[in-house]
């Protein structure tokens, strides 16, 4: 096992204590809005480990958001900010949605064809803002945030002149055949073999991120731009690469959770789970592990924010506030900045 | 007598936050109603100085006394209100306003809270007029040229009653046309009593248009000088300096089978309508090491982004041994043709700065079968590569697994040269290989750039350090407006003193015999 270098111990200081002052904050909210605060609070950071099933909700959730912040997290390391998971996580569940109302062979092989084909039709819309900023240099940003809107439109449309069950009221597709759906691991949850599907997927980007010339290419892009050009590595390729490896987990992400919770397609929004990606994506700093910690913490606290809310008189909402500071404290990165200071307090600044 | 200066600056110094000194107490009065040149080398410290001036850095110690008041400014803010105006060499404009629209910008004239524009343009046009601009108020800045741009700022400075301007590297950017009416309407606001400060590193211009000259070199106040009392000579060898003696003669073999390693081939390039690279021709051999000399910004700059693919010269063509790479992308270059380059700018360009050394040494040729396999990284080889290069360069680091900005400006080139050298190159080309390191290191740098060439390499070497230019190459060039100059082949005789006259085109060779030369030399 390698040693942790200095910057990854300053950096898990600072998130751990991101997440000490954002639970004191809360608790500052609950004594100045609750009648009883320190039940809610206790209901927040601990009700998720009282009964499995409230564990499996956590995992669950977990899932969706691990897939929407790897996807994120492999942009912005290599220095794109694309933030498109929105309108790929509705399209592909769209994909998914088609597929998963045919029948098609047993069981494994029907799972692994909508999620495989929900996937690469993911990758293939990434691509769009993907090319066009490796050709064009058109910011990935304008380009993506544009595409969810649009994709929602022609994702709806399909919804509700081809797919719409007419037999229910309300929006919503047939229902997926049993098939598609992928098994359980804890029984009346959520918590299915898309759980493992994660896992396996977060340790290849893991190894591509740190054992492959691509991880490396990657690497060197997302910090220095000219250092890269100058290196001979190609922006054009790689931008490519990149967008196509991140619509494609964000369209698995999305498929595995239509598959794991969902009987039929029922959104009729964009689901935000793409910008939940970015946020879990800032909070793991763009690493592959860091967003598996980052998804599985914030899903701890929103299902403890949902249990909280059905047993307290605090709403549900209250989470953001601990969210909103979570991001600050995390993205300000004041604690590192101050860690250095010391540092350089100590030792001396070192001069040219 | 310092209370006859209008603005003054004492022992102003200036240490910034990642430890680089700037400035090192540096103290100069400017008096009402002057020309006041500043000049020095590129990194010495001239523009940290006008920028704190300006309020956009703060000094480290030191003050800036206004009219005999002691300022503090915080931001350029501050400073345009007492009447410190800047001229940045990139120009503060917004391209889609009209001129007007510029000028009147963050100070618009209101009449109920509603621009009164009636007001400002009656204002401005008669700025205009007093200084004969010959500009149209409506016109939309993206329309004009360079020259008329920079009128534009300078009325806006004008408009906000700015008394000081300070112009940086004004020239840069013209033709020699509006350089010319340039220093006409200079002369006019000195005239009307305003300061100018003129920032450069030309020193023909300098001499041309100043009343006075203020020399600095590595962040000190060399002197300062009538302008009528000192020649250009004289001002570039303070500015240059007494520098450190370097002496390789030793260490150089003598090579037998040289071959033809570069030709360059009538090439032109052109950037805005200014040509950079006027129909230039070149031819270096293996075994040799090509020193290239100018004043920065005659076109050396120009010469590398065309040769290495980052700019497409127009006209011409460059092959390296038998092989065309006018039209290579980077990595072809490196691979293909075996070139490796150290970038003059290592932070920006050099390295990846919260990566590992290991990281960054093998960032030029990571893609190669010795270090890496098809797909996989293979750290073992890349441990033990960059291990030994560590060693051998004497790069002082914990271990090569160190983030590269924790070391010192003198190590990181290292890591550079390192890696360049590393590369395995047929044809390497550095860019003021040792700008900004310790002595040690600039000779070690040095030593293994002759080691290249020892082993039947070529190498270009762009240095604005004459002496290390004197001392490491085998033969010159001098750059000057886009051409070469002159060509020299035996540095035995040849002095700084006689480079500077090329450097600064009182003198050149003509065409035709450094084109003999270099053919003679080469067949």
């Amino acid at each position: 096992m390698k040693r942790l270098t200095s910057q990854t111990k300053n950096e898990v200081i600072q998130i751990l204590s991101a997440v000490v002052i954002a639970l004191l904050v809360t608790l500052l909210v609950l004594f100045a809005t609750s009648e009883e605060p320190l039940y809610a609070f206790t209901r927040l950071i601990t009700a998720p480990m009282t009964k499995l099933r409230y564990f499996g909700n956590v995992l669950e959730l977990m899932v969706p958001l691990a897939f929407a912040g790897l996807s994120a997290s492999l942009l912005f390391r290599s220095g794109l900010f694309n933030m498109g998971g929105e309108g790929i996580f509705y399209m592909s569940g769209i994909v998914a949605t088609v597929l998963a109302t045919r029948p098609m062979g047993g069981s494994i092989v029907h799972s692994a064809i909508v999620i495989l084909a929900a996937s690469v039709v993911g990758g293939c819309i990434a691509c769009i803002s993907g090319f066009f900023k490796a050709k064009y240099n058109a910011s990935e940003l304008v380009t993506s945030l544009m595409l969810n809107t649009i994709l929602f439109g022609i994702g709806f449309y399909i919804l509700k002149t081809r797919l719409k069950d007419m037999a229910v009221t309300g929006v919503a597709s047939k229902e997926f055949l049993d098939t598609a759906k992928l098994t359980q691991i804890i029984p009346k949850t959520g918590v299915t073999t898309g759980f493992i599907i994660l896992i396996i997927v977060t340790a290849i980007i893991w190894f591509i991120s740190n054992k492959t010339k691509l991880g490396y290419t990657i690497k060197i892009t997302g910090i220095n731009k000219d250092f890269a050009k100058y290196s001979g590595m190609s922006f054009f390729a790689l931008t490519i690469i990149v967008h196509f490896m991140s619509g494609f987990i964000a369209g698995m992400g999305s498929s595995i959770h239509l598959l794991s919770m969902y009987d039929r397609f029922t959104w009729s929004s964009l689901p935000g789970y793409g910008f939940d990606g970015c946020l879990v994506a800032m909070l793991g700093k763009n690493r592959p592990l860091g967003a598996i910690v980052a998804a599985f913490g914030l899903s701890y606290l929103r299902t403890g924010s949902n249990i909280m809310a059905r047993s307290t008189d605090i709403p549900v909402e209250m989470v953001a506030i601990v969210e909103m500071i979570l991001v600050l404290l995390i993205t300000a990165d004041f604690i590192i900045n101050y860690l250095k200071r010391k540092k350089a307090m100590a030792g001396g600044i070192v001069n040219e | 007598m310092s209370n006859s200066y209008i603005l003054e600056l004492r022992d102003i110094k200036k240490v910034y936050d990642n430890g680089v000194v700037a400035n090192k107490g540096i103290s100069i009065g400017f008096r009402e109603g002057e020309i006041h040149a500043i000049v020095g080398e590129n990194g010495a410290g001239k523009s940290t100085l006008m920028k704190i001036i300006f309020g956009l850095e703060k000094p480290t110690q030191g003050a800036i006394y206004y009219k005999g008041k002691e300022m503090n400014f915080t931001s350029p803010l501050d400073s345009i209100a007492v009447g410190i105006g800047m001229v940045h060499q990139h120009f503060m404009l917004v391209p889609s306003f009209t001129v007007l629209q510029n000028i009147v910008l963050g100070d618009e004239p209101t009449k109920f809270s509603f621009i009164n524009s009636k007001a400002s343009k009656k204002k401005a046009e008669e700025l205009a007029k007093q200084y004969n601009f010959q500009l149209s108020m409506d016109e939309k800045v993206s329309d004009l040229s360079v020259g008329m741009k920079q009128k534009v700022e300078i009325l806006k400075l004008l408009y906000k009653g700015a008394k000081v301007l300070i112009l940086d590297e004004p020239t840069a950017v013209l033709t020699p046309q509006e350089t010319e009416q340039l220093f006409v309407e200079l002369k006019k606001f000195k005239e009307n009593g305003h300061t100018i400060i003129f920032i450069s590193h030309k020193l023909g211009e300098v001499k041309q248009i100043s009343d006075r000259i203020s020399v600095i070199r590595k962040g000190e106040l060399i002197s300062t000088h009538n302008t009528r009392d000192v020649d250009t000579e004289t001002i570039s060898e303070l500015m240059i300096g007494r520098k450190v003696e370097y002496e390789y003669s030793g260490i150089k073999q003598e090579i037998k089978s040289k071959k033809v390693a570069l030709t360059i081939d009538n090439i032109t390039y052109t950037q805005n309508g200014i040509p950079l690279l006027k129909d230039l021709s070149l031819k270096t051999k293996t075994g040799e090491i090509l020193g290239v000399v100018g004043v920065e910004g005659n076109g050396q700059s120009e010469l590398v982004d065309v040769l290495f693919g980052y700019k497409r010269a127009e006209k011409g063509r460059i092959l390296i041994q038998d092989m065309e790479i006018s039209n290579f992308r980077i990595k072809e270059i490196r691979e293909r043709a075996k070139v490796a380059y150290i970038p003059e700018d290592r932070m920006r360009q050099g390295i990846a700065a919260s990566a590992s050394i290991k990281e960054n040494i093998i960032a030029s040729y990571y893609d190669r079968e010795e270090l890496n396999h098809k797909f996989m990284m293979n750290h073992k080889a890349i441990t033990k590569v960059s291990d030994q290069l560590v060693k051998d360069f004497n790069v002082l680091c914990q271990s090569s697994d160190t983030e590269i900005q924790s070391l010192s400006g003198g190590n990181i080139q290292k890591v550079v040269v390192a890696r360049e050298y590393n590369a395995n190159p047929e044809f390497l080309i550095a860019e003021q290989p040792t700008r900004g390191v310790d002595i040690g290191s600039a000779r070690f740098i040095h030593e293994k750039l002759i080691e290249l060439r020892n082993k039947n390499k070529s190498i270009l070497l762009f240095s604005a350090d004459l002496g290390e230019a004197l001392a490491v190459s085998d033969k010159i060039i001098v750059m000057y407006s886009g051409e070469i100059v002159a060509y020299f082949d035996n540095l035995a005789d040849l002095t700084e003193k006689e480079l500077g006259f090329y450097m600064l085109g009182v003198k050149r060779q003509s065409p035709e015999e450094i084109r003999r030369l270099m053919d003679e030399k080469i067949n």
